[in-house]
């Protein structure tokens, strides 16, 4: 992957947003009233959700929206431009797709960072629950991002052979907001053990410890919250790296890189 | 790279078999194209010829044997072969329809490692090529399939690669943006020096821009050789009458006179009829069936004895009766 092609990625998203406006704008007011809609129900149901129950509902709604919007995208597309014909071009590319793909997702991850950076300020500046944005929270949502950017590969190889992978992302993206405690803690056992197998859920953990409680890099390191952060990540990446190039290598032997 | 004179792709005995149980999609293909030429894959249907050339630029890995692409063993190295082709594939989009033609092309051309303003001229050059500078900056969505199709082109030679590929690059187009098509690849062919594989059920325009072709049947072989040379093969051996009508002809009464010879066809040409008769019978028979038309009160506009187009050879190769060699 070179300077070049990041940066032909970067502008190609920038060019298409332009022609989805409408829909950046439709999604931006659909989460900004779901988000407020949930703080009504918390508060309903509890009088004790204050300020700080809004702030770790933003954190953990903010990265489930972003990463998960990531996750989806990058497992779509590899979909998508299979169905239009653009993925056999990006393939007669002289790089290797994986590195393509790889430059394409970062160009999603500006898109979507972009617009859940503007959903956060929105909702954060209506909740008055605004905070700084430190160094530590930044690496470590990069972390969880990257973890979800492995799943999504891993997702968009399978998507190189099976094609229809929609029910899969639809499930997926709601089992995201409802079983990584990106919404409300976990109280279920099996559940809470399921949910610390998925992407993100460190994540928000360590975020919420960084955000909320001021805890400090360090101490997220001795507590061993982010190492299972780490080992949560790299799995993923693994699995995405693998699954990702035996997809294209597949879809290559089935003749399907173009067939829906 | 110039490759004039030289092999531009090398395909040796190509096996492509999707389903253990199915007959071979392709099956032990071998032929070379030479960098100047312009070389026409012909098939039916489901011939093979998409397989072929995805398995030439490595989007279908082969069952069996080998490609060369510009010296490059596609198997091994394929990035390094791919810098030297261009494709259209059937059937795609190609390029991406929410962004401009030059949009798609900067875009395409910093994934070939293209960039500045050596990237921009080579833009502003290949859009006055295929004839679209004034349309450059809207959406390609807008354009008409035509353009589209242009829009892919300029993609494809965007980088001036030695081998173009082209799966059906004039399906579904109107004459003008057809033969900017073809001008284009005359150029590239002629002026440049490069090759092109080009798929076409067009078969006059395979036969205009061929320098050889290559018939492909059921995965297999059928016919391979100069295009002049082939026509004259197997069109020469037969005798093709033409017979024109000067009206379109009542189906009712034309019909049994037709199924008294067999091997005449017949098609509306504007306003006529055209009979033709590959298979010509004696001269006697010929003559009964001017008489019979004559009798019946068509007007004969034209008849006579004429070279047989590679349209009718291909018919002939392809039919179901003749059956490509087991």
């Amino acid at each position: 992957m070179n300077i070049a092609m990041v940066g032909a990625e970067f502008q190609r998203t920038a060019r298409l947003a332009r022609s989805y406006w409408l829909e950046y704008i439709s999604d931006l007011v659909l989460y900004t009233l779901g988000f407020l809609l949930l703080i009504a129900v918390f508060r309903a149901a509890s009088a004790s959700y204050g300020p700080q129950g809004y702030l770790s509902t933003l954190i953990g709604y903010t990265t489930w929206k972003i990463c998960a919007s990531v996750l989806v995208d990058i497992a779509r597309i590899a979909s998508e431009e299979a169905h239009t014909g653009t993925l056999e071009q990006l393939f007669l590319s002289n790089l290797n797709p994986g590195l393509v793909f790889l430059g394409r997702s970062l160009g999603i991850v500006v898109n979507h960072g972009v617009r859940g950076a503007i959903l956060a300020l929105i909702l954060a500046s209506i909740l008055g629950v605004f905070q700084p944005v430190t160094l530590p929270a930044i690496l470590v949502f990069a972390l969880t991002l990257a973890g979800a950017g492995g799943l999504g590969f891993a997702l968009a190889g399978l998507a190189l052979v099976y094609k229809r992978i929609g029910g899969t992302l639809q499930l997926l993206w709601q089992m995201l907001v409802f079983f990584t405690g990106a919404l409300a803690p976990i109280q279920n056992i099996y559940l809470d053990a399921l949910s610390k197998t998925l992407p993100l859920t460190w994540g928000i953990i360590c975020l919420r410890e960084l955000i909320i409680n001021k805890a400090t890099i360090t101490t997220l390191w001795q507590n061993g919250i982010l190492i299972r952060l780490l080992i949560n990540t790299a799995f993923y990446l693994f699995i995405g790296g693998v699954l990702f190039t035996w997809g294209q290598r597949k879809a290559r032997e089935l003749g399907v890189l173009a067939h829906y | 790279m110039n490759l004039r004179n030289q092999i531009a792709v090398r395909v040796a005995q190509l096996v492509k078999s999707y389903k253990p149980d199915s007959p071979n999609a392709v099956d032990g293909i071998s032929f070379e194209i030479e960098s100047g030429t312009v070389f026409g894959l012909l098939g039916p249907n489901g011939a093979g010829k998409t397989t072929t050339i995805k398995m030439i630029l490595g989007l279908v890995l082969p069952t069996n044997g080998n490609v060369q692409l510009a010296g490059f063993d596609v198997a091994k190295d394929r990035n390094k072969a791919l810098r030297h082709a261009g494709a259209i594939l059937e059937g795609s989009r190609n390029v991406y329809w929410r962004l401009s033609a030059r949009a798609n092309l900067e875009y395409f051309g910093a994934l070939r490692g293209m960039r500045g303003k050596s990237l921009a001229d080579r833009i502003t050059q290949v859009l006055d090529t295929v004839q679209l500078s004034d349309r450059s900056n809207e959406e390609v969505r807008y354009l008409s399939r035509g353009m589209q199709q242009k829009v892919a082109l300029a993609t494809a030679i965007l980088h001036e690669p030695d081998v173009l590929l082209l799966d059906e690059p004039t399906l579904g187009l109107d004459v003008q943006a057809s033969r900017t098509i073809e001008h284009v690849i005359r150029k590239f062919v002629e002026e440049q020096g490069k090759a092109v594989l080009l798929t076409t059920h067009q078969m006059d325009l395979a036969e205009r821009l061929s320098d050889r072709i290559f018939v492909i049947h059921k995965g297999k072989k059928v016919e391979e050789g100069e295009t002049g040379d082939v026509i004259a093969r197997f069109g020469g051996q037969r005798e093709t009458m033409e017979i024109q009508l000067a009206a379109i002809a009542d189906k009712n009464i034309l019909d049994p006179i037709l199924n008294n010879f067999p091997g005449l066809s017949t098609a509306s040409e504007g306003d006529k009829t055209v009979l033709t008769w590959m298979d010509t019978g004696s001269q006697k028979e010929f003559l009964d069936l001017l008489n019979l038309l004559d009798a019946n009160n068509f007007t004969i506009l034209h008849a006579g004895r004429r070279a047989a187009t590679l349209e009718e050879v291909f018919l002939n190769l392809t039919s179901e009766k003749s059956e490509p060699p087991k």
